[in-house]
């Protein structure tokens, strides 16, 4: 064995990082996945610009289970996090969050539930 | 005589790309034709369904000078035959396997007439690029019907390895035949993650084109959306702005670094140099988390844009770069005289996997893989695509077409990649980095070409567009799979069983990009 590598291994000394005991911030300028916000998304006035440029599916729009309401689901578990509903989004409710923590204990928990209201007459039909 | 002769049409569809339509009897004349003639290379055949008529085309990259040509011919009936051209040609054997089984054109006189790519438990008779087939369609289940190799003749023992194995490894199945020691044969079984991504792409929009594009291989993402953008704006007859096509040369040449690092690791792995595997792996690190802050994106998806580049470089971005380019330059140039310090490794790789060079040439290796055996191919000098026609750097070549060669070769390409990152740096252009959205728009029906040298080798992106401005169809022939078909040529003489994991790990070659 060359002892040249032996020297050098030991002036790399460690680069391996601490984490999860310490944060790990990605790069400054790393895109992250994207963030909804339900009180800024306007899926309620018919907008949907963010389910038709999505590629793999992860918004879009759902029937609840009771088979009459319906909601816009973000899902990053199909999601490849490659922000165009980012640029789409009209109204600022969907952004980047880019601290690189993607690790959820189960799928609901990757999912970003926004219901959609209907509005309701007064003889009960929406 | 010259193709000329025979051609029904001949038409220039872009600049340095021609278009000529044959009929399935002239088809073996002018594919030995072109052959004879050594600036010729055999680069891509595939089938297209277009309209209900069928075609098989073939392309062959020509000199510099007049590009790339397409040879079509259109075939009829429910199961249309042409002879094989592998005698002629032999680099199209895994090809034709292709187009039987995806498009139903068959090839008569085949050596070998087996599934390539498709699962054992597809169906017959159904064509994913024929038929009107869409990847919507729900394929029948079908009971598997393996393919079933003759068994070893005494004396020799079948190894089997893969396709799942230890560490981060792609699958891959390969059966290796021993005679004691010695590796006398191998049969490879590749294509588990066959994705379907051509198929995918159909109905594609521009918007969405090169997410898929980047998902071909993701080691070599940015090469891959390169190739299939430089496609789209060809299909439109637009260029993209000076400084975006200087920024894709510098991403594409760190991508380049960041897999050639990622190479000599792996290399070091497979000798048993483990600080040199971890020395490599330092480097190749540091250029991820580079590119992770110049585009977001560890392996550069999201880039490329069809007219450009999504983002632009700041000019604190650029002196990050020159830093650590610096670093770069100092650590390697230490490695790199301890490698061919340490026996240990090198006498691993020298006379070990040789892929001897007419061979090379006759089965059509590229990239780094061919140019180790004497292949004087690459596509950055010969067919110059973003901003290499105005930049100076060599091709290294080598002869000796053995792992060491292979080495050597992405060596010396890291210091070419280092030349082209400072000149591209101190000449930067200012411009816009992206034409409008709108400039950007194909005319309907259109077909193009894009080409890329990948860090593996030679990308070749064929798109072709349909009535609403979305990919009807798209071909993707990647370095890899070209390379893949050469690989068991290297493995049998002189060769033991232990060296096998230095011969695989020196072509250095992608399993998903070959898979596709």
């Amino acid at each position: 064995m060359e002892l040249g590598w032996l020297l050098r291994g030991w002036r790399t000394g460690i680069v391996t990082t601490p984490y999860p005991t310490r944060p790990d911030p990605p790069p400054q300028g790393f895109r992250g996945r994207p963030q909804l916000d339900g009180e800024r998304c306007r899926i309620d006035d018919g907008c949907t610009v963010c389910v038709e440029v999505c590629l793999p599916r992860a918004l879009r729009l759902e029937t609840v289970p009771n088979g009459l309401d319906r909601r816009l689901v973000l899902d990053l578990l199909p999601c490849i996090m490659c922000g165009l509903c980012v640029q789409a989004c009209p109204t600022g409710a969907l952004h980047m969050q880019s601290d690189g923590e993607l690790a959820v204990r189960s799928p609901q928990d990757a999912q970003t539930i926004v219901p959609l209201e209907m509005e309701v007459s007064s003889d009960g039909h929406i | 005589m010259s193709i000329l002769d025979w051609a029904r049409q001949v038409r220039l569809l872009h600049p340095n790309e021609w278009e000529v339509v044959l009929t399935p009897a002239n088809l073996t004349t002018t594919v030995e034709a072109l052959c004879a003639n050594p600036r010729n290379h055999f680069t891509d055949m595939f089938g297209v369904e277009m309209g209900g008529e069928r075609q098989l085309r073939l392309l062959f990259a020509l000199d510099s000078e007049h590009g790339w040509l397409h040879l079509v011919v259109p075939v009829t009936g429910d199961s249309p035959h042409y002879t094989s051209l592998v005698e002629v040609c032999p680099a199209t054997l895994w090809y034709e396997r292709e187009v039987a089984e995806e498009c139903g054109i068959i090839p008569s006189g085949h050596p070998g007439p087996l599934h390539l790519r498709l699962p054992d438990d597809w169906p017959e008779g159904v064509y994913p690029h024929g038929g009107g087939f869409s990847w919507q369609d729900k394929i029948p289940a079908v009971a598997p019907h393996p393919v079933e190799l003759a068994s070893a003749p005494d004396g020799i023992v079948d190894y089997p390895l893969g396709p799942v194995r230890s560490g981060v490894v792609e699958s891959g199945h390969y059966l290796l035949r021993t005679a004691g020691e010695e590796l006398v044969d191998m049969r490879l079984q590749l294509f588990y993650k066959h994705r379907g991504i051509e198929k995918r792409a159909e109905g594609c929009s521009l918007l969405h084109l090169p997410l898929i594009a980047e998902r071909i291989s993701g080691t070599s993402a940015f090469a891959h959306s390169l190739a299939l953008c430089e496609a789209v704006e060809r299909a439109a007859g637009i260029e993209a702005p000076p400084r975006a096509r200087y920024l894709r040369t510098l991403f594409a040449e760190l991508e380049r670094l960041y897999n050639h690092h990622g190479y000599q690791a792996d290399l070091c792995q497979a000798t048993g140099l483990v600080v040199g595997q971890a020395q490599f792996d330092v480097l190749k690190e540091r250029l991820l988390r580079l590119n992770a802050r110049l585009a977001g994106h560890r392996y550069l998806f999201g880039l490329n844009v069809p007219g450009g580049l999504s983002r632009d470089l700041t000019d604190t971005e650029r002196q990050v770069i020159d830093e650590e380019l610096r670093f770069q330059r100092r650590t390697f140039t230490v490695l790199e005289e301890l490698l061919f310090r340490s026996n240990s490794h090198i006498d691993r790789l020298e006379r070990t996997g040789t892929l001897p060079p007419e061979l090379a040439l006759a089965w059509g290796a590229v990239g780094p893989v061919g140019r180790a055996a004497g292949v004087d191919r690459d596509l950055r000098r010969d067919h110059p695509y973003a901003a290499y026609a105005e930049l100076d750097f060599a091709v290294p070549l080598e002869t000796d077409g053995d792992a060491l060669a292979r080495a050597r070769l992405r060596l010396e390409e890291v210091r070419q990649s280092f030349r082209l990152i400072d000149q591209i740096l101190g000449s930067l252009p200012s411009s816009a980095v992206r034409v409008p959205p709108e400039a950007c728009m194909v005319r309907p029906g259109v077909s193009a070409l894009g080409w890329v040298e990948s860090p593996r080798g030679e990308g070749v992106h064929w798109l072709s567009f349909g009535e609403q401005r979305q990919a009807r169809r798209y071909r993707v022939r990647t370095g890899s799979f070209a390379n893949w078909q050469t690989f068991p040529a290297a493995v049998p003489g002189h060769n033991i069983l232990t060296d096998f994991p230095v011969i695989e790990q020196s072509f250095g070659l992608s399993f998903a990009g070959a898979d596709r």
